[in-house]
């Protein structure tokens, strides 16, 4: 019989880092309450999840309201959170901002209807003064192309971008056809290009 | 059916060929079909240059615009705002998926299912036919004249004693 070498594992191996946990078990950290994994979660999502909030909205105080409501919604939904489903913590997270996003987006067109050609003050209207300030023009024009896109289109288009989801994944997250999501990315694709040039 | 069946047309199928999301042996079937079909070769840089172009429209403008809220206070913001909602709302945190979908509380559903058994039980026991008091005109009885003729009232006897009631007559009938 051959000895079999063995050696400590140092503290190092041992102990990980909270930035090393992923987020499917960071999310069953949050469940319990913890606030580390919490805070490491919305941290690691914060800069893609404000950014895609941002374009989706087209506006700075909504992605700001926007980006709470979705963790406020992640703390009370993550009881029925499912790791094994598919795209895991990442998909549910945008799913559930791009529902939120939705839902300002219908009580933005009740409010529009109900006030019967009343201009809704919005950030478009009056854009704030950081928006004033670091606004180029290209950025004006990306924001112009991208409101002028179906919202469908606008979703795919920004779910590849910042969630960098698979199609497969966000065909299941919209609740579409595989070749539904391709067509409506293809298409936003082209049309962003000929509105951009 | 593989995944390159269901993709319906060229750009479905280029698409997720420059993603890297075709399956290896999908991938490698569309590999030979562009070494044969320079049309579809053509299609292919088309479309790299159109993603290429959409990816650097949207990282261009994001990079020369600052994020609607500075990403510290963002998450500043919201911790809070998640210290706040687990003080506020210390039983809606985590439902179980198990409970969603019971309107009463757990007993009450064993303690209705014995409920419905006892009442059975109860209802069968009144019908069993040994406690079953049946009609007087069905049962073996029939009215007879008894011998205290004093009393005129008529009296029952059963079927057993009609004999010797029949008897008792015969003898009075012979007596007269």
């Amino acid at each position: 019989m051959t000895a079999i070498p063995m050696r400590l594992a140092t503290e190092a191996e041992v102990v990980l880092s909270i930035k090393d946990i992923d987020d499917e078990t960071l999310a069953l950290r949050l469940k319990e309450g913890d606030d580390a994994a919490s805070e490491e979660l919305v941290k690691r999502y914060a800069t893609p999840l404000l950014r895609y909030l941002h374009r989706l909205s087209g506006s700075d105080n909504a992605a700001e309201e926007l980006f709470q409501q979705t963790w406020l919604s992640v703390l009370e939904h993550v009881g029925r959170f499912n790791p094994k489903q598919g795209g895991g913590f990442k998909a549910w997270l945008y799913r559930i901002a791009t529902n939120k996003a939705n839902d300002l987006w219908r009580s933005k067109g009740r409010e529009k209807n109900a006030k019967e050609g009343l201009k809704l003050v919005t950030d478009e209207s009056f854009p704030d003064a950081s928006n004033r300030l670091n606004s180029t023009e290209q950025e004006l024009k990306l924001k112009k192309a991208l409101a002028q896109l179906p919202e469908p289109q606008r979703q795919v288009l920004l779910l590849r971008y910042y969630s960098e989801l698979k199609f497969v994944e966000i065909a299941q997250m919209l609740g579409c056809p595989l070749n539904t999501a391709l067509g409506r990315m293809h298409k936003a694709m082209q049309k962003l290009k000929a509105m951009m040039e | 059916m593989n995944l390159l069946e269901q993709l319906e047309n060229n750009e479905a199928v280029l698409l997720m060929y420059l993603a890297g999301e075709l399956p290896a042996e999908d991938r490698e079937e569309v590999v030979q079909m562009l070494s044969t079909d320079k049309r579809l070769r053509d299609e292919l840089e088309q479309l790299r240059a159109t993603v290429a172009d959409a990816n650097t429209m949207v990282g261009s403008a994001d990079g020369a615009t600052r994020l609607p809220i500075a990403e510290s206070v963002a998450v500043r913001n919201t911790l809070r705002a998640i210290r706040h909602y687990r003080l506020t709302h210390p039983h809606q945190e985590a439902p179980a998926v198990a409970d969603k979908g019971l309107r009463y509380p757990w007993w009450t559903y064993p303690s209705s299912a014995a409920a419905m058994l006892l009442l059975s039980a109860l209802v069968w026991w009144g019908m069993r036919s040994d406690t079953y008091v049946e009609p007087l005109a069905s049962r073996d009885v029939v009215p007879v004249w008894t011998t205290d003729v004093d009393n005129e009232r008529p009296a029952f006897a059963q079927v057993d004693d009609l004999d010797r009631a029949y008897m008792e007559l015969q003898n009075l009938a012979d007596g007269l």
